[in-house]
């Protein structure tokens, strides 16, 4: 099987908070068949992403293919609110995945961290 | 715009983009000569730092966007149609709010010793009991950043198995004054140095410190409110008044 890296099929990998208390991720595609190709390959899922990351599923608040933007967005819930003491992100900028086809493989990604304030839909 | 010119590209940041809004629809257009309100474009915005990129709550109601349509209708103009808005049983105002938790200190050591660095978690947990020993269990907080293993992402790191040859520990410690979080930050920071593993050849030293102090940081704060109120009158929370300004 031919294995593609998801850094190489998608236009932006980001990761950032969403609100107080989760890290949202969109994996965005600049062509609508890598879109489909990934969103039909059924690598990334809840199921793959709580394995990735070593979570229990229940952790994943949302989990949806968006058709318009051509991405898929996952949102994570954090274990305890950003910025309280021992959190080592505080705008959750940090975590990325990667994918091969068959396989889930972890990488860090890289993106660019946006400095704004820790708010939700800040600037 | 919020976030300004985010919905559009190429990315930017900060050029002006113009939001139009009728009753049939929304129009975003780039104002910026260089860019452009794409449907990709302004469709991955609506996902920014938001958990879900189809449900907006605000006070009344929900705006679903589930069966939005988005279409170029020129070259810089993104026209949304199709948002639903569902009225809500009651008007809920959005309340946040943080309390302190702490004075905080930060120490930082480095490590370079192999073995040190492959035993660190026993080093951590040598450090966190000689800190317990002095001041008991409850009253702190006491955490270890180790960049280099997982200092980044924590629990949610996927690689397990280490191969750095240095690693930095940031040691945060946290108490209610800031005479005990300097001395627990100290401990916690000085122990790596003399940590007692069966294998240690050395008598102390298996840590570097950049200063031989622990630094004093910001108070630790946390989210303690993060909810949603019923009020009777939507402006009730948010009195405005009119006032002259002098010229």
């Amino acid at each position: 099987m031919k294995t593609v890296k998801l850094v190489d099929l998608a236009k932006t990998i980001r990761s950032k908070n969403a609100g107080v208390d989760k890290i949202t991720f969109d994996i965005i595609f600049r062509e609508k068949e890598d879109y489909e190709l990934v969103k039909n390959s059924g690598v990334i899922s809840k199921e793959n992403i709580a394995k990735l990351y070593g979570i229990d599923e229940s952790r994943i608040s949302d989990f949806v293919a968006f058709d318009p933007a051509c991405a898929i967005k996952f949102t994570i819930y954090r274990t305890r609110p950003s910025g309280s003491p021992g959190n080592g992100d505080i705008f959750g900028g940090r975590p990325k995945v990667c994918r091969k086809a068959g396989g889930l493989r972890a990488l860090q990604v890289c993106g660019r961290k946006a400095g704004f304030a820790d708010r939700p839909g800040a600037v | 715009m919020e976030c300004a010119s985010f919905c559009a590209e190429p990315y930017g940041g900060k050029e002006t983009v113009i939001g139009t809004i009728t009753d049939e629809d929304v129009k975003v257009t780039a104002m910026h000569p260089e860019q452009r309100c794409t449907v990709a474009s302004v469709a991955g915005h609506a996902m920014y730092e938001r958990a879900n990129p189809f449900y907006e709550f605000v006070p009344g109601g929900m705006l679903d966007m589930t069966d939005c349509k988005y279409e170029q209708i020129d070259e810089k103009t993104t026209r949304i149609t199709g948002p639903k808005f569902v009225p809500a049983q009651e008007i809920r105002v959005k309340l946040e709010g943080a309390g302190k938790v702490g004075e905080r200190y930060i120490g930082i050591a480095g490590i370079r010793d192999p073995y040190t660095i492959q035993n660190v978690d026993q080093v951590i947990q040598w450090a966190k009991e000689q800190v317990k020993e002095r001041f008991g269990d409850a009253g702190y907080r006491l955490y270890y950043h180790v960049f280099g293993k997982n200092g980044v992402m924590g629990d949610l790191e996927p690689i397990k198995e280490i191969r750095s040859h240095e690693l930095c520990v940031v040691v945060e410690g946290v108490a209610p004054d800031k005479k005990t979080a300097e001395e627990i930050t100290m401990i916690g920071t000085r122990q790596i140095f003399y940590a007692r593993l069966p294998e240690v050849k050395g008598t102390a030293g298996s840590a570097a410190f950049l200063v031989e102090e622990v630094l004093p940081a910001s108070p630790a704060y946390v989210w303690t409110v993060n909810h949603t109120v019923p009020v009777d009158d939507p402006m009730e929370l948010f009195p405005t008044y009119l006032t002259e300004a002098g010229v």
